[in-house]
């Protein structure tokens, strides 16, 4: 028996979580070192999913790229596309349509509904609770459907184009589609929270795990639900309104000690309050075009393209090397607040039809260099709880 | 624009004459070109300062100018602050040139430059100093070396690191 067993010496052990492990969403490795069951010490380790989406983006034009972007996050594709056209329309200078910034305000609150009702759900199973997964993912799938019909796709979106979007509404009964949805999602949302709220083992492995403190939380840069949850009520859509959002009405639900189950009710709040958006621009939703009036830079409509010939040449002139929307030679700096977080582009344009850099502010990235501090002091299975509540999207924070 | 920011960048304006290179206004936003040796006390005050107060470092950028201007200073890295309790953001930005790649770390002011700067070191190969752990974050150090793919002179498809011994790889491959 001596000869078989490790002598016992009171070291520290170090072991390898990740990154293909399924409590670590997507590609994450962690390299943590124990004491007994303690982690003492835990350093991420990146770059499984580093596709080189920076360095493409200098090769690709601005139009062309928002399709890498939707690659970046698959739980909020739509999210992505908008902040980057948004960062885009500010370089160009482009002022969109009123219908445009309505319909940008709903997808944007869809998708923070789609990508909350991933997050909670996943980290429920996580958790070991199987059901709030199931129910949360029947409403996605709603939305899924709602976002297929406007788009065509359920996750490659790329429906936003400079000054405008791909497709407009498909018809009147679309809007009533989402209608039925947001008067049916509060009622998922109860079940799925008397489910939670008061479950022991729920509040048992989420109370006071992973809490930062509000100052730590800014220090760190973390945004979105996980700093709102520490108490701090930065929210980039009533700071800093952009589109239409200093036009509807809703609130900023607020944390108190930063935990894993203050995220998690933070999160909830927060997909009713996206709930309340979404209701309000269907219900105020303009009427008219949904692109700009500007050929220079706009796509002319796919039909018109296919049978006339004055279209199919304004539509080459767009697309053509050397011929494309070119934007002023400077640097904009421009952030959302997307499900995660606030998310950021910097453009620098040289002029011409290609960017010459643009950087993704990915919320995961930063939001993810949190985690040896939150880690201190806990146990190794809170470390499932702790990287399920930071809601990580590999492909957003290797880039 | 908003009143504090008005506030905000004529306090800047009075009190770091010599610093500033360059002030820019473009779509709304202010730029500060700042002498990279003295960026560390021009943060410290925008971060303490009552009528800046930019509690958080949201952004770090890096760029590669060498195509962009005649200027000798190759690169230039932006910092993009957030003021939760005045509302304003403003942008920071130094240079460097290749010969003397080495900027402050802001690791010390704010956290949040950790994990961004050492991305700037992993793609561009600009040194930080004072920073914590400065490693390559996305790259790994083994395979890549002295290689820094966001460059402007790396090209697109890559050296064929991926596919031959470091020491091998020229021009040719």
């Amino acid at each position: 028996m001596k000869d078989i067993l490790p002598p016992i010496t009171g070291d520290k052990i170090e072991i390898n979580y990740g990154p293909s492990h399924p409590a670590m969403h997507g590609t994450l490795h962690v390299i943590i070192q124990l004491d007994g069951e303690m982690i003492t010490k835990c350093t991420p380790v990146l770059g499984y999913l580093h596709c080189g989406f920076e360095k493409l983006g200098e090769h690709r034009t601005y139009n062309q790229y928002v399709t890498v972007t939707d690659r970046m996050n698959y739980c909020s594709p739509l999210a992505n596309n908008v902040s980057y056209i948004q960062a885009v329309e500010k370089l160009f200078d482009v002022e969109i349509t009123e219908k445009c910034s309505v319909m940008r305000t709903m997808i944007l609150e869809i998708a923070r509904i789609m990508d909350h009702a991933v997050q909670v759900g996943m980290q429920a199973v996580d958790l070991g609770a199987y059901t709030p997964m199931v129910w949360l993912f029947k409403e996605r799938e709603l939305l899924y459907d709602i976002v297929e019909e406007l788009t065509g796709t359920r996750m490659t979106t790329s429906w936003t184009l400079i000054g405008g979007a791909t497709r407009d509404i498909p018809n009147k009964a679309w809007l009533d589609k989402i209608r039925k949805f947001t008067r049916r999602f509060p009622k998922a949302i109860r079940e799925v929270e008397r489910l939670l709220n008061k479950n022991k083992i729920w509040h048992d492995r989420t109370r006071g795990i992973g809490a930062i403190s509000k100052e730590e939380a800014i220090n760190w840069g973390l945004t979105g639900p996980i700093l709102r949850a520490t108490g701090a009520d930065l929210d980039l859509r009533k700071d800093f309104p952009y589109l239409s959002y200093d036009q509807v009405d809703f609130d900023i639900p607020v944390g108190e000690k930063g935990d894993v189950l203050d995220r998690y009710f933070v999160r909830m709040q927060e997909m009713l309050e996206s709930n309340k958006i979404i209701r309000q621009c269907v219900d105020n939703m303009p009427e008219g075009p949904i692109n700009i009036d500007e050929p220079k830079i706009i796509y002319p409509k796919k039909d018109d393209v296919y049978t006339k010939m004055e279209e199919l040449i304004h539509h080459f002139k767009i697309t053509m090397l050397g011929h494309g929307p070119e934007p002023a030679k400077g640097e904009v700096y421009n952030a959302i607040e997307a499900p995660n977080g606030e998310l950021g582009w910097y453009l620098v344009s040289d002029g011409g039809q290609y960017p010459y850099r643009v950087h993704t502010r990915a919320p995961s990235f930063v939001n993810y260099s949190t985690l040896p501090t939150q880690m201190k002091g806990h146990m190794i299975s809170d470390l499932v709880a702790v990287v399920g509540s930071l809601n990580i999207i590999a492909g957003e924070l290797d880039r | 624009m908003n009143n504090n920011l008005k506030k905000a960048v004529k306090k800047i304006d009075k009190k770091f004459k010599d610093v500033v290179l360059k002030k820019e206004y473009f779509r709304g936003d202010y730029t500060y070109e700042v002498k990279a040796d003295r960026l560390k006390e021009f943060m410290a005050f925008l971060k303490d300062d009552k009528t800046t107060s930019f509690e958080m470092l949201s952004s770090v950028t890096g760029v590669d100018y060498s195509e962009y201007d005649d200027d000798k200073r190759r690169f230039g890295i932006i910092y993009s602050l957030i003021s939760i309790k005045n509302k304003i953001r403003l942008n920071v930005r130094v240079r460097v040139s290749e010969e003397r790649c080495r900027v402050d770390s802001m690791y010390g002011l704010w956290h949040s430059a950790d994990w961004q700067e050492r991305e700037i070191y992993d793609l561009y190969g600009v040194h930080f100093d004072g920073h914590p752990d400065l490693r390559r974050i996305l790259l790994d150090e083994k395979d890549y070396g002295e290689v820094h793919p966001l460059r402007k002179d790396y090209p697109l498809k890559g050296k064929g690191e991926r596919h031959s011994p470091l020491k091998d790889y020229g021009e040719n491959l």
